[in-house]
């Protein structure tokens, strides 16, 4: 009994998309289609994966940042050798300056 | 003008034809996101991208297949890819959610989405059943609602899903199955909780 019940509820569930109709999406879709068509321009790299501009844009800033800073870095690290460095800090905690005077004998 | 000479015109950048295009296949698009997705600004947004695909690739049509089954091939691949993109954002809260974590019963939380086509009187069930539908495996989900939902014919379903024919009837069949498996654990489960 509670069987017959049970697959009554499953047949009926199965049954239920019968004369389903279909669905009409909501004007807004065509009008967000022709946004995103003219909104953001779309560079086809490959048929599958269509890039838009601002990703590129912003994968070009991110690269020009870090070849930026690379060039930076390079620049100023070279201008005093590290043996160079400590000479002189060595120098400077002993006063073993240009300026000390001669012994006067 | 038929779809065929639409596309090419489409593929020039003719924006008439793409109107035309979209006008002839926004339903059976939308439908079919809405089955997969079942979530209406989810699938109106699967909706746009996929007509940006079509208006994008449209040079790449084969003649192989027709039109139709071409943007039915590309209606599931973005549906699904969608479906996997958010599985792997929620994959630890699906986990924990799924199952009680004091008895370890199968959760069961009562369908929320309901399909703007289906019948008054059966909103309910049908509510149930596209919850049950979403927890098929992709390839029996595809072959279900091709068939039962889209009314596409056996040979259609094939070329949709690059298979045999007898390899969609066979998912067709599991896909039944599973779903009234799943149906009786949700009935067992409610009615359970009814009793109690």
């Amino acid at each position: 009994m509670e069987n017959d019940k049970k697959n009554s509820w499953i047949a009926d569930t199965i049954r239920s998309l019968d004369g389903m109709k279909r669905a009409e999406g909501s004007e807004k879709i065509y009008a967000g289609i022709l946004h995103k068509m003219h909104g953001a321009k779309v560079i086809i790299l490959s048929p599958d994966k269509p890039v838009s501009i601002k990703k590129l844009s912003v994968a070009a800033a991110v690269i020009f940042i870090i070849f930026s800073f690379n060039l930076y870095t390079v620049n100023h690290a070279g201008t005093k050798n590290p043996k160079q460095q400590s000479i002189d800090n060595v120098a400077q905690y002993y006063q073993l300056t240009d300026t000390n005077p001669l012994y006067n004998i | 003008m038929n779809e065929i000479q639409l596309l090419i015109l489409i593929a020039e950048g003719n924006e008439q034809a793409f109107s035309r295009f979209y006008a002839l296949f926004r339903s059976k698009v939308y439908n079919t996101c809405l089955s997969y997705l079942q979530n209406i600004e989810e699938s109106e947004e699967a909706v746009q991208d996929i007509f940006l695909e079509i208006y994008a690739s449209a040079g790449n049509f084969r003649k192989d297949a027709s039109v139709s089954t071409w943007v039915y091939r590309l209606t599931v691949n973005k549906c699904l890819d969608r479906i996997r993109y958010k599985k792997r954002r929620k994959r630890f809260a699906f986990i924990l959610s799924l199952f009680n974590q004091v008895t370890g019963e199968l959760q069961f939380d009562h369908a929320d989405f309901s399909h703007p086509g289906i019948l008054l009187e059966n909103k309910e069930k049908a509510a149930i059943l596209f919850k049950a539908i979403d927890q098929l495996p992709e390839n029996q989900k595809t072959a279900f609602i091709l068939k039962h939902i889209e009314g596409l014919s056996q040979k259609e379903i094939s070329e949709v899903m690059n298979a045999g024919e007898k390899a969609v009837e066979s998912l067709i069949q599991r896909a039944k199955s599973n779903l009234r498996r799943m149906l009786s654990d949700i009935y067992d489960l409610t009615e359970g909780k009814k009793k109690k």
